[in-house]
């Protein structure tokens, strides 16, 4: 019967959907647009950069890529922002896990609440105190000093995005492991850890992205020793005259890592912002 | 042995939480208080830093401060733009992607990537497109028969322009918000509307927007928390410029504090914008609750 019924709306169903996946592209263009753009200049030489009506078809070049790699230290500053994204994240995750654990299993959703608020600030509120701690200390430009501000990042994520992995762990399974004379300490190590995997690895390579990506903490904490790609990038352009290509080429190099972590964790990412609405 | 874990798992909760309250007490509730301390001062550059008590001056001082005045309204111009835009496209693009079709998941990871795009990367790519010149838009707009615009140089020009470098970012994470709304409505419901003979359009009005009420307010509340905040795309391409035409509360208070070394007047005003982010929040959550 809906066999028939389907077949009898074919030629329609084929024109619906047709329009749709024209709506589709259409919809997604612009938003795709920019990164096409962004691999466009990084292509092309400067001369073509500047060229008016903008071209489109040209023999493309990586001698961009060459410059940026050669002419600056591309690899410390990218090793800086690896070790102050993975350190703090990796503090995040150690603190941040228990945390959350608790949190479900004692049903203290008021400190994970708090938490949230603190978030809902201004970073640079929580920048500027510690700019004037930092400065008396002597600790600008230090790992330190940049790893512990990005916890204000970290952690709160990795609070959030994980405890909802902890409180999905079925009981039945808990008592069962208390039963065999398994302490709770016990129980968290070898039960709800692993079976908890997926959610903390996906927690920890947000938190990781969100303190790749942060801007204001490293503009004002770092300067030459720890300077981090976003605020190289941004140097970049304001002490040379802007020279598109190797631009293009820097933030194309910067925005990798994130994407490529993006493609093995985006399920994860999605699903916990389609629960967001209807939890929060 | 016996007794240790047993001790242990007694204070477990404490044990757990303690460490990560400490940690979020040291790296986010004393460096607030500590704002609210500061706000009290005025900071001289005399051998470094040095602060001196002036009372609630700075709090005065503000409110006849044009500059102030100009980012507060500016902040709010932020604000509404960005919000009337992402409730449009946001539910938009939500009841488009969220159908199930062949590759939804591919489609929707490629359609988030802006999200994750590192903002300072795309500002600076979205600058050079903006150029009046020799821009790729202007292009764009010429092609389809508009005029050049002048975008992030032209005082009326310039906050539209920044709002859409910030939502490029942040609609996708609306639309996944308002897509999880859509996903939790009923599907008997639609079913029998669809029986019913209701139009789409119909079906949007009467089945779909109720239910989509309160998860639009919850994207809206996040979207009001990250643009009361915006400071990487205006910073990167503007600066607050033309004049003082972009410039925002968020931006003002890191220019007072690390430009010009004005800790109290930036505390005050960092404060400002955590009042007028909690409030927003609040009217919109009741909003939530009553509708």
């Amino acid at each position: 019967m809906k066999i028939e019924l389907l077949k009898g709306k074919k030629p329609k169903r084929f024109f619906k959907s047709l329009i749709f996946w024209i709506a589709l592209v259409l919809a997604l263009s612009p938003f795709l647009f920019i990164f096409f753009w962004m691999v466009l200049s990084s292509l092309k030489n400067q001369f073509q950069n500047i060229m008016y009506p903008p071209l489109w078809i040209f023999k493309p070049t990586l001698n961009n890529y060459a410059r940026v790699l050669k002419e600056t230290p591309f690899l410390k500053y990218f090793m800086n922002s690896m070790i102050i994204a993975g350190g703090s994240t990796l503090i995040g995750l150690f603190f941040g896990i228990p945390a959350s654990y608790a949190i479900a299993q004692f049903k203290r959703k008021g400190i994970a609440l708090l938490i949230l608020i603190l978030r809902i600030a201004p970073g640079i509120m929580f920048l500027l105190p510690c700019f004037i701690l930092f400065t008396k200390l002597g600790l600008i430009d230090t790992y330190f000093a940049l790893i512990f501000m990005h916890l204000a990042i970290s952690l709160p994520v990795i609070v959030w995005l994980t405890i909802s992995g902890f409180e999905e762990i079925p009981l039945e399974l808990k008592e069962a492991a208390y039963i065999d004379g398994c302490s709770r300490l016990g129980c968290f190590w070898l039960l709800e850890l692993p079976l908890n995997k997926a959610y903390i690895i996906t927690a920890g390579l947000i938190s990781f992205i969100f303190c790749w990506n942060y801007f204001i903490f490293s503009l004002v904490l770092s300067q030459s020793n720890t300077t981090t790609l976003p605020v190289a990038v941004f140097n970049f352009v304001s002490y040379e005259t802007t020279e598109w290509g190797p631009l293009a080429a820097a933030s194309i190099l910067i925005t990798l890592p994130p994407t490529i972590l993006m493609m093995f964790i985006h399920k994860g990412f999605i699903k916990s912002f389609l629960t967001a609405g209807i939890k929060g | 042995m016996k007794k240790f874990s047993e001790f242990i798992d007694k204070y477990l909760l404490i044990i757990f939480i303690v460490p990560a309250l400490v940690l979020s007490f040291l790296v986010m509730i004393y460096p607030m208080c500590y704002t609210v301390y500061l706000s009290l001062f005025r900071s001289l550059l005399i051998k470094g830093i040095q602060f001196k008590f002036i009372g609630l001056k700075n709090y005065i001082n503000l409110f006849n401060d044009k500059t102030f005045l100009i980012s507060l309204l500016n902040t709010f111009y932020f604000f509404t733009l960005s919000i009337t835009l992402h409730v449009f496209i946001g539910t938009s693009l939500a009841l488009l992607i969220g159908r199930k079709f062949k590759g939804e998941n591919l489609f929707r990871g490629i359609f988030i990537l802006p999200t994750v795009t590192t903002p300072v990367a795309a500002a600076l790519i979205w600058g050079t497109m903006f150029n009046p010149t020799i821009g790729v838009f202007n292009y764009l707009l010429n092609l389809v028969g508009l005029p050049s615009s002048l975008w992030v140089c032209y005082p009326s020009t310039v906050i539209p322009s920044l709002v859409l470098v910030d939502s490029w970012a942040t609609i996708p994470l609306t639309t996944l918000i308002i897509m999880g709304g859509l996903q939790s409505i009923p599907q008997e419901l639609i079913e029998a509307a669809k029986i019913d003979g209701a139009s789409s359009f119909k079906l949007f009005k009467h089945i779909q927007l109720p239910f989509l009420r309160p998860v639009i307010i919850v994207a809206i509340i996040f979207q009001t928390i990250g643009i009361i905040r915006v400071f990487d795309p205006v910073w990167v391409i503007t600066q607050g410029g033309p004049r003082y035409s972009s410039m925002t509360l968020n931006l003002l208070a890191f220019r007072e504090a690390f430009i010009f070394t004005h800790m109290g007047e930036s505390a005050v005003i960092l404060m400002i914008i955590f009042l007028i982010i909690i409030v927003l929040c609040g009217i919109l959550a009741k909003f939530r609750k009553v509708v």
